[in-house]
């Protein structure tokens, strides 16, 4: 489930050969990561589907913006996509209406509900992993994502979060300790 | 490559594809107003403090209020250590608060005596609360204030200022049962 580190560093910070390439490189070596991100969170095709539009639609926007100097591609689309959920949970409290919710939304056809439910199907195992670290809260929830079920670097998930190094590093030593805490009790239970 | 991959990029190029070639928005306003509220700082040298609270909190995450010869502190959780910072580059003051903990391997110097290391926190005055006075601090140098979670509460303590680069952490003092704190270690070793 950590997915390679290579990934978030694939892209390049500036295109090599126009703005265009170099957002389809920085596109193609994350789209994975952050479906997948989605899909920890959903198994409904159409969400994930839609949750990864909203994310890279924010990402064109403003990827000549983007300054590789702060933090990996990697990083920078997981601070997107994290923004992206927090809205979407935060409209679907709001709006219980599934017809007002699906507005504005465009249908994914067969196939791409398909390859979908195959990239869902792959991060069950990282589906149940993160329904175990419901014990945390979902601060410290997502700091274990990014570092130790991702993959990043605590200096990307950093970047990721928008909160300091040293901040990010006092968020998962008490995560880290939470759940061997939370691990030890387990075990005594059993 | 897949389907779905294919034709959002594919879609995401044709409706947004112009935004690909717009110029980024300058980040020079947000410098120069940082700079222009340092400066008024240092000649008015007004009283200033700011009080956050969490949502949904009853206590404030931070305080940061001036004092005649510094500034107090005050967090409670460990959450707020950016937002506090911040109020604490806003007002000017040559103080920082960071994070302590047991992994900690930053390298620093203090500006007592150029010694790398060693300015660990004197955990006798810890509290939720301290005070830092910046009076006669040298030139380039920095207060650091340790924070960390015990129990419900976040204890902070003063360490030595540090000169030149600030460390994102420090290093937690061993304990011995009982609480009191183990003697800190050497210039060398402490705050790896």
């Amino acid at each position: 489930m950590t997915e390679s580190p290579e990934a978030g560093r694939a892209g390049p910070a500036r295109p090599p050969d126009g703005p265009i390439a170099g957002f389809e490189a920085v596109y193609r070596a994350n789209f994975g990561c952050v479906t997948g991100f989605f899909a920890r969170r959903s198994t409904d095709p159409q969400e994930v589907a839609d949750l990864t539009s909203d994310t890279f639609v924010q990402a064109i926007r403003s990827f000549a913006s983007f300054d590789a100097a702060r933090g990996t591609p990697r990083a920078w689309l997981l601070g997107i996509a994290r923004n992206v959920f927090a809205r979407h949970c935060e409209s679907r409290t709001r709006t219980q209406d599934v017809a007002a919710r699906l507005a504005g939304r465009r249908p994914i056809d067969i196939d791409e509900a398909a390859e979908l439910v195959v990239r869902i199907d792959a991060e069950r195992a990282g589906r149940v992993l993160f329904e175990r670290l419901a014990s945390l809260s979902a601060a410290d929830r997502e700091v274990v994502e990014l570092v130790d079920l991702i993959g990043l670097a605590p200096s990307e998930a950093a970047a990721a979060l928008q909160v300091s190094p040293g901040a990010l590093r006092i968020r998962l030593f008490r995560a880290r300790q939470r759940l061997r805490a939370a691990a030890g009790q387990k075990k005594g239970e059993d | 490559m897949g389907t779905f991959e294919d034709r959002l990029l594919e879609r995401l190029v044709q409706e947004h594809g112009e935004s690909l070639t717009q110029p980024p928005p300058s980040p020079a306003r947000g410098r120069r107003r940082r700079v222009a509220v340092v400066s008024g700082f240092i000649g008015v040298a007004a009283a200033t403090a700011a009080v956050v609270y969490l949502v949904g909190a009853g206590t404030p995450a931070y305080a940061v209020s001036r004092t005649a010869d510094g500034v107090t502190v005050r967090i409670s959780d460990l959450d707020a250590l950016d937002a506090a910072n911040a109020e604490l580059r806003r007002l000017g003051v040559p103080v920082v608060a960071v994070p302590r903990t047991t992994d900690c391997r930053e390298t620093f110097v203090t500006s007592s005596n150029d010694s790398t290391g060693d300015t660990v926190a004197d955990p006798v005055g810890a509290g939720s609360e301290v005070t830092a006075s910046i009076q006669g601090l040298p030139v380039g140098s920095t207060v650091v204030i340790a924070a960390e979670q015990e129990g419900d509460r976040v204890l902070l303590s003063l360490a030595k200022p540090v000169r030149g680069k600030i460390p994102g952490c420090l290093a937690t003092l061993p304990t011995v049962p009982g609480g009191s704190v183990v003697s800190p270690r050497t210039p060398t070793t402490a705050g790896r």
